[in-house]
């Protein structure tokens, strides 16, 4: 801690402090995943109502709720979820899923990710989803050993202090 | 005398108390008659036995340096035989009390044959110098009767600056702090001091209103003190009990059961893949820049 920088308080619970920073389970990343995706459900839906409102007004008596098809649906959702994932990891690290369960997105120095990084990231993970599962082996998934970042646990809400070196 | 071991002591001592018993000038001054003023024969035989006392005492002396100078100190020396020399310093020793002794007795027996015709003849021509000298001797002890105060006075100041150059003279020569260590038990001394009473003569009050508090503060690190009690007493987890809501608390509870099923798959994979721990560990290389 450098004299200029603010003293840190730890505000994780005394029970979850041991296993802070280490790399999060499948579990706990499917269901971050599983809570960004009904998010996404929400925006599209909520998108489809608001265009369907805009017709509305545009169109009148004539107005006929706009027919979505499953092609559409999986463009336009990869594309929103990519965005989120994209402003989540480069600004708090985390998506809104992420935070409910308590993990982030680093980078193999434990730094936030960039927004490139961040943008790759989200592309691979909305294209692939089931590489994810690879977190099984070894608690890193496809994305993850191809861009070199990791899912931990930190439960705080500020980012953890990043160690000046990088034994990789 | 330190180190004197009776070798000559009976020799000496002996004669000079031989001397005071012994009635000087024929035995005429009775133990009746001794609040009189004594005879001018008695001064003199009290100054003769004051000088070979101070004699003798310097004779004891010497013989007991050289003995010492010479390593015989701590020989035997037996009363029944004297050594050679203190053999010969008692023998003069007691030679100069008889030769006093028969100066005195022929002294006494001049002065009471020719006494009181020369007492006549020198009172009848000697009168009028006589009177005169009186005068004169009581005008001198008049003046020093006046000027006695002033006189002692200046003495005393005499006596005091010249024991005080003394006394400065004699201690420029000595180390005293060295002495001091060298010869005083200062852990005795200490010991006898009840430090308890000390420190409650103390005024802690004054001591602490002389404290600069706020230069004792300067040298704290009080950032860390404060890390340090918020961290004993965990205040964060008191804030949290103390605020928290039932949404948080379920965070808290879904996050650790999410955990806790983390690893029990962590666990069921490593079993399965033969692996252990420890190397599941060090396959988190990259993570170690993380902390923890």
């Amino acid at each position: 801690m450098s004299e200029t920088e603010p003293p840190a308080i730890l505000t994780v619970p005394a029970e979850a402090r041991s296993f802070q920073g280490e790399r999060a389970g499948i579990v706990s990343r499917v269901l971050a995943n599983a809570i960004d995706f009904a998010i996404l459900v929400v925006v599209l839906g909520a998108g489809y109502l608001g265009w369907s409102a805009w017709l509305f007004l545009r169109r009148g008596a004539s107005f006929r709720f706009p027919t979505v098809t499953y092609r559409g649906t999986y463009l336009v959702g990869a594309i929103v979820l990519t965005l989120l994932f994209t402003v989540a990891w480069s600004s708090t690290g985390r998506s809104y899923g992420d935070r409910l369960l308590g993990l982030r997105v680093t980078n193999r120095r434990g730094e936030r990710l960039g927004f490139v990084a961040a943008f790759v990231r989200a592309v691979l993970c909305v294209a692939f989803p089931p590489l994810l599962f690879w977190a099984i082996v070894n608690r890193r998934s496809v994305q993850d050993l191809a861009l070199r970042t990791s899912v931990i646990y930190d439960w705080a809400e500020q980012p953890r202090s990043v160690a000046p070196s990088d034994p990789s | 005398m330190a180190g004197w071991t009776g070798g000559i002591e009976p020799v000496i001592m002996e004669d000079v108390s031989e001397v005071v018993r012994i009635p000087i000038a024929g035995g005429e001054q009775e133990p009746a008659t001794r609040q009189a003023p004594p005879p001018p024969s008695d001064w003199f035989t009290l100054a003769a036995r004051a000088a070979v006392g101070l004699v003798s005492m310097g004779a004891e002396a010497s013989i007991q340096i050289i003995r010492i100078a010479s390593g015989t100190a701590e020989q035997d020396h037996d009363t029944a035989t004297p050594d050679t020399s203190a053999l010969i310093v008692g023998a003069a020793l007691g030679l100069a009390i008889e030769a006093v002794r028969t100066a005195a007795t022929v002294a006494e027996l001049g002065r009471r044959t020719a006494g009181p015709p020369a007492s006549f003849l020198i009172g009848t021509v000697s009168d009028a110098p006589r009177r005169a000298a009186a005068d004169l001797v009581g005008r001198w002890n008049q003046s020093w009767r006046e000027e006695r105060p002033e006189v002692e006075a200046a003495a005393n100041a005499v006596a005091v600056e010249a024991t005080r150059r003394a006394t400065d003279l004699v201690l420029d020569q000595l180390d005293l702090t060295q002495i001091v260590l060298d010869h005083v038990d200062i852990e005795r001394i200490v010991a006898s001091v009840d430090l308890n009473e000390v420190v409650e003569q103390l005024d802690v009050d004054a001591i602490a209103d002389r404290l600069d508090i706020e230069r004792v503060i300067a040298r704290l690190d009080l950032a860390k003190l404060s890390l340090d009690v918020i961290e004993r007493i965990d205040l964060p987890e008191i804030i949290r009990t103390s605020t928290g809501t039932v949404a948080s608390e379920s965070v808290r509870v879904v996050r650790m059961q999410t955990f806790g099923a983390d690893r029990a798959i962590s666990s069921l994979v490593n079993r399965m893949m033969g692996r252990s721990t420890t190397e599941e560990a060090a396959d988190t290389d990259d993570l170690d820049a993380t902390g923890e």
